[in-house]
């Protein structure tokens, strides 16, 4: 895949245009779903939710910068659908798998040691209700430029761009005072609940 | 006791990656210290990952939801007990396209756009359908190069059946094989709006007629949208979007 076709889907992903993973899924899935199917034995089900995980993963490398130049769009996706094979296959391995997906996703990150030894499972999903109805009463402009900032990584430059602010410094400024409006919201939330 | 500002300024600047080296090292040293201020930093860190996680979820539906569609609608119903022969086809085609290609490349010149759409364009494959005494005539002109004879018919059975959206495929071809690209793109435009094969088609066949009409940037977007897709046009649309001048 050529550069600019790398910067066409970044370009698509960061307006929230999913049409373009669409189009990656009617070109690519049904080979990576019956492969997985076929050769690695899953059931249709799990070789799905891994083919849609693998183009999550593909979308979030291209928001991340972590993906500027692919050669083959089919096989870099089908890999990563193995490697998630694997990973699953380990982990059904170590653990009963009737954890919540939630939590297994915690579990599964990078800094999962320090989350799941500071808390109990179930203060994390409280938080997480917390977190994520404390940030739907946060006013529109507030989320949105927490989005573009967490979600589609974009620079303050660009923030200022895409929300007519004066300069970068105001993103700046707008974007910190919005995520500390939201920490008090979950804060307040936090001590009414006990 | 609630968080001073400046934790919070500093909880942030940290989870957002803006701390030097030697300040992140004694943020650091001063969360192994402070309980409460391990505790925010923690609490912060499930907001920014939940924040994530719920837009990773909601898209998760709407990919599962798509496949769904996908699965109950199979676009491509008609080409199904033939597919195989298709296949077999359209990769003749490719084949012997790409070996134009390959003298084109070795030749290394680019060449204009009119050159260029005779060289890739060739008209939509006809398919062996069943089909009643109507779309037996209309694609039976088709196949003879009628297309004249063979738009009228083509029209009539894309409006009585706008499902079988293949007919609109045939009926844009058509209208490029009498280089008229504007009716062509208004033919095949509804099947963007489609998914599968039938949507990589009228793509292909949209971003030639942009090449008739010269509209070389719309035809250079539709080009990297292939390349992007990576659909069965991708080499074909890698060697054209070479080819194009500048």
């Amino acid at each position: 895949m050529k550069e600019t076709s790398i910067t066409y889907l970044k370009t698509a992903l960061r307006e929230g245009n999913t049409n373009c993973l669409k189009d990656i899924f009617a070109a690519h899935g049904d080979y990576c779903i019956e492969n997985l199917i076929n050769k690695k034995g899953c059931s249709r089900e799990a070789a799905e939710d891994i083919f849609i995980d693998a183009l999550i993963n593909f979308r979030d490398k291209i928001l991340n910068n972590k993906i500027t130049y692919i050669t083959n769009i089919r096989s870099y996706i089908y890999t990563t659908c193995i490697n998630m094979h694997k990973a699953n296959l380990y982990q059904q391995g170590r653990h009963a798998r009737n954890e919540q997906d939630i939590a297994f996703h915690l579990y599964d990150n990078t800094d999962s040691d320090y989350l799941s030894k500071t808390v109990a499972e179930e203060e994390l999903l409280q938080l997480l209700e917390i977190s994520n109805k404390s940030f739907q009463s946060l006013d529109k402009r507030c989320q949105t430029i927490l989005r573009l900032f967490y979600i589609y990584h974009y620079s303050m430059e660009e923030i200022a761009q895409t929300l007519k602010l004066a300069s970068k410094d105001v993103a700046k400024t707008s974007k910190s005072r919005c995520f500390k409006k939201w920490s008090k919201l979950v804060e307040s939330l936090r001590e009414k609940k006990g | 006791m609630p968080l001073s500002e400046e934790n919070i300024s500093q909880i942030e600047r940290y989870l957002d990656g803006e701390m030097s080296t030697h300040e992140k090292e004694s943020f650091e040293q001063a969360i192994a210290k402070d309980s409460e201020l391990k505790d925010a930093l923690h609490t912060r860190q499930v907001m920014v990952r939940g924040l994530k996680m719920k837009a990773e979820q909601e898209l998760k539906v709407e990919l599962k939801a798509h496949l769904r569609e996908s699965q109950n609608q199979d676009l491509i119903v008609p080409f199904d007990g033939h597919r195989r022969k298709v296949y077999w086809l359209a990769a003749s085609v490719i084949f012997i396209l790409g070996m134009v290609f390959v003298y084109n490349l070795v030749s290394n010149q680019q060449q204009s756009a009119q050159k260029l759409f005779d060289q890739y364009y060739s008209a939509f494959p006809r398919p062996q359908i069943r089909g009643n005494a109507d779309t037996q005539k209309a694609l039976d002109f088709y196949s003879a190069e009628d297309f004249s004879t063979a738009i009228p018919l083509l029209e009539t059975l894309v409006l009585a059946q706008d499902s079988l959206n293949h007919y609109r495929l045939f009926l844009g071809s058509s209208y490029l094989s009498l280089a008229e690209p504007n009716q062509a793109i208004e033919a095949l435009e509804p099947l963007l709006q489609e998914r599968g094969l039938s949507k990589n088609h009228a793509r292909w066949y949209i971003m030639l007629a942009y090449l008739k009409k010269e509209d070389l940037e719309k035809a250079k977007t539709l080009l990297n949208e292939i390349i992007a897709v990576g659909d069965d046009y991708l080499k074909k649309a890698k060697t054209l979007l070479s080819q194009l001048p500048d």
